[in-house]
């Protein structure tokens, strides 16, 4: 038989973790349910025996994610279930995942109210060899090292934009791993030009400033106003090429390449489910929440990064805030005060690391934009130009981008630009809902699908 | 290796440790690149390292199709990379 919970939280990292701890305070039944095998999320990635530890060296804000933790004794942690559909059933939800990446069991959760707070995955805007191995975005390799203890290679630059990148530096450095070079499309002297973000960056500046001082221990030079032309090598990143906006280069040699363009809320459960969604003002699909984290369909909840990218501290507020609304609770109007700082400081990070769309301009016709179904920017632009696409589903359509196994998470923005940018037509505000909202949000099998089906005991 | 795990990767014993995914074990011995796509024939490896990409793909224990990035390894387990082309 299904399990039955007052509440099911998808997705364990910090915003997450603070909406199930808050709303299993009151004794409701809550389940915490992520795809990786342990809790933390891709913020507090962390190998098994850190979690007994005061410090690590490595993890920020390491007390938090203790203190949330030792909150979650009454939650069933459901680790290691990656969910593939949030659907209507009986008055409230039902939850289907698979339990193990390779064991694949079906399971089903039944639900009165659903918080989905499942994050973002990087975004990385195509570059001539983006391909190759030894290339990846900043957080995964982060992650590698946090998680595992393993760095991604001996001798790295990172690259993209925003403040993910010194972060990642920091991380590198303490693996000891040579940190060549970092580099940011954007300019970080933005934030002193604009005022509203100040009152919100005491903390984070202070941050920053020890980033920086450890950068400047190690003698790795930062390069602003750059991005990365290529990457160059056989089977391997071998070497990075990095322009200015002025066409000045600089080359440096590297096992492997980080990089980091923003962010890309993972919103296919929400859409799925109906919610309504807005664009945010760095370009991102996003849903729509009311003051209580309360999305347009009633009983699912969001909070975190699908609802703005705005990094842990928002995501964490918003947890909490979910997890009170959730019983009819007050939410502290100082929380709610500290929560507006943070997003007006989200506000001015996305216009301080917006990207360019029209970089998009510069792909080679040759080089691969969907990595799944290995489609080419002169495909996508020939499908605009011959067969007259105009939008990114008539252009998935015609050249298969965005139709392979990760659906269009990792080049669905670039197809839209390029599709904008080639066919003369703006990108349609409703084209990235039609995106997004496809079922599974995870592969699955059909054995599970077929178990699931025959309604097979999951317990 | 501390926690003494030992998997096989393409036939070979590796040591491994409590915690590791696959893509760890694989990584830590030298390899950045365990696939090659179907119509380029190109290398592929780990990219986005969250389960999101889909590029990381193994087949742990006869099971095709997982995530080197999230699936953690146990005492024995078999990892077959197809980055040497059987067809």
């Amino acid at each position: 038989m299904a399990e039955r919970y007052d509440v099911v939280v998808i997705g364990a990292g910090p915003s997450g973790m603070a909406a199930a701890a808050e709303a299993s305070a009151t004794g409701l039944r809550v389940a915490l349910v992520d795809q990786q095998a342990r809790v933390g999320g891709a913020y507090w990635r962390h190998e098994p025996a850190h979690a007994a530890l005061d410090d690590t060296g490595m993890h920020h804000d390491w007390a938090t994610f203790r203190r949330l933790l030792a909150r979650l004794d009454a939650v069933d942690q459901l680790a290691s279930h990656a969910v593939w559909s949030v659907d209507h059933a009986d008055g409230g939800f039902v939850v289907r995942a698979t339990h193990g990446e390779v064991a694949r069991t079906p399971v089903r959760l039944d639900a009165n109210h659903v918080v989905v707070a499942t994050g973002a995955h990087e975004r990385v805007v195509p570059f001539r060899g983006w391909t190759l191995p030894g290339v990846m975005t900043a957080g995964g390799g982060q992650g590698l090292v946090k998680g595992t203890g393993v760095a991604p290679g001996r001798r790295v630059v990172l690259a993209g934009t925003g403040p993910l990148l010194l972060v990642v530096a920091d991380t590198m450095l303490r693996a000891g791993v040579d940190v060549v070079a970092v580099t940011e499309r954007g300019h970080p002297l933005g934030y002193g030009l604009r005022p509203s973000s100040w009152s919100g960056a005491a903390s984070r500046s202070r941050e920053a400033a020890t980033y920086v001082r450890n950068l400047a221990a190690h003698r790795v030079p930062f390069h602003a106003g750059y991005r990365v032309m290529a990457a160059e090598g056989t089977d391997h990143v071998e070497r990075v090429v990095l322009e200015s906006r002025r066409g000045r280069r600089r080359e440096y040699d590297v096992d492997a390449l980080l990089v980091s363009d923003g962010f890309t809320p993972q919103l296919e459960l929400l859409v799925q489910a109906g919610a309504g969604t807005r664009t945010d003002d760095d370009g991102s699909l996003v849903v729509t929440v009311d003051v209580g984290q309360r999305t347009s369909v009633p009983g699912l909840l969001a909070t975190g990064e699908v609802t703005g990218v705005g990094g842990a501290s928002s995501a964490i507020l918003e947890g909490y805030v979910a997890g009170r609304s959730i019983t009819g609770r007050d939410v502290d109007p100082a929380l709610l005060d500290r929560l507006a700082v943070h997003r007006r400081f989200a506000r001015v990070m996305h216009a301080v690391h917006a990207v360019d769309p029209s970089t998009v301009a510069e792909l080679p016709d040759d080089e691969i934009v969907c990595r799944c179904e290995e489609v080419t920017a002169g495909r996508i632009r020939a499908a605009c130009r011959d067969l007259g696409a105009d939008d990114p589903r008539a252009a998935k359509l015609m050249t298969r981008a965005g139709m392979g196994l990760c659906q269009g998470r990792t080049c669905g923005r670039t197809v839209a630009d390029l599709v904008a940018l080639t066919s003369g037509r703006p990108v349609d505000p409703d084209d990235a809902p039609r995106w997004a909202g496809r079922l599974p949000a995870t592969p699955v099998t059909l054995a599970a699908l077929a178990q699931e089906a025959a309604g097979v005991d999951q317990t | 290796m501390r926690d003494g795990l030992v998997v096989r990767v393409d036939g070979v014993e590796v040591a491994a440790r409590e915690g590791d995914t696959v893509a760890a074990v694989l990584v830590r011995a030298g390899m950045s690149s365990w696939r090659r796509t179907r119509h380029g024939d190109g290398p592929r490896g780990l990219f986005c390292g969250m389960g999101a990409c889909q590029d990381c793909l193994v087949t742990v224990d006869g099971v095709p199709g997982v995530r080197a990035c999230l699936a953690p390894v146990g005492d024995g387990s078999v990892i077959e990379t197809s980055e040497v082309r059987g067809g």
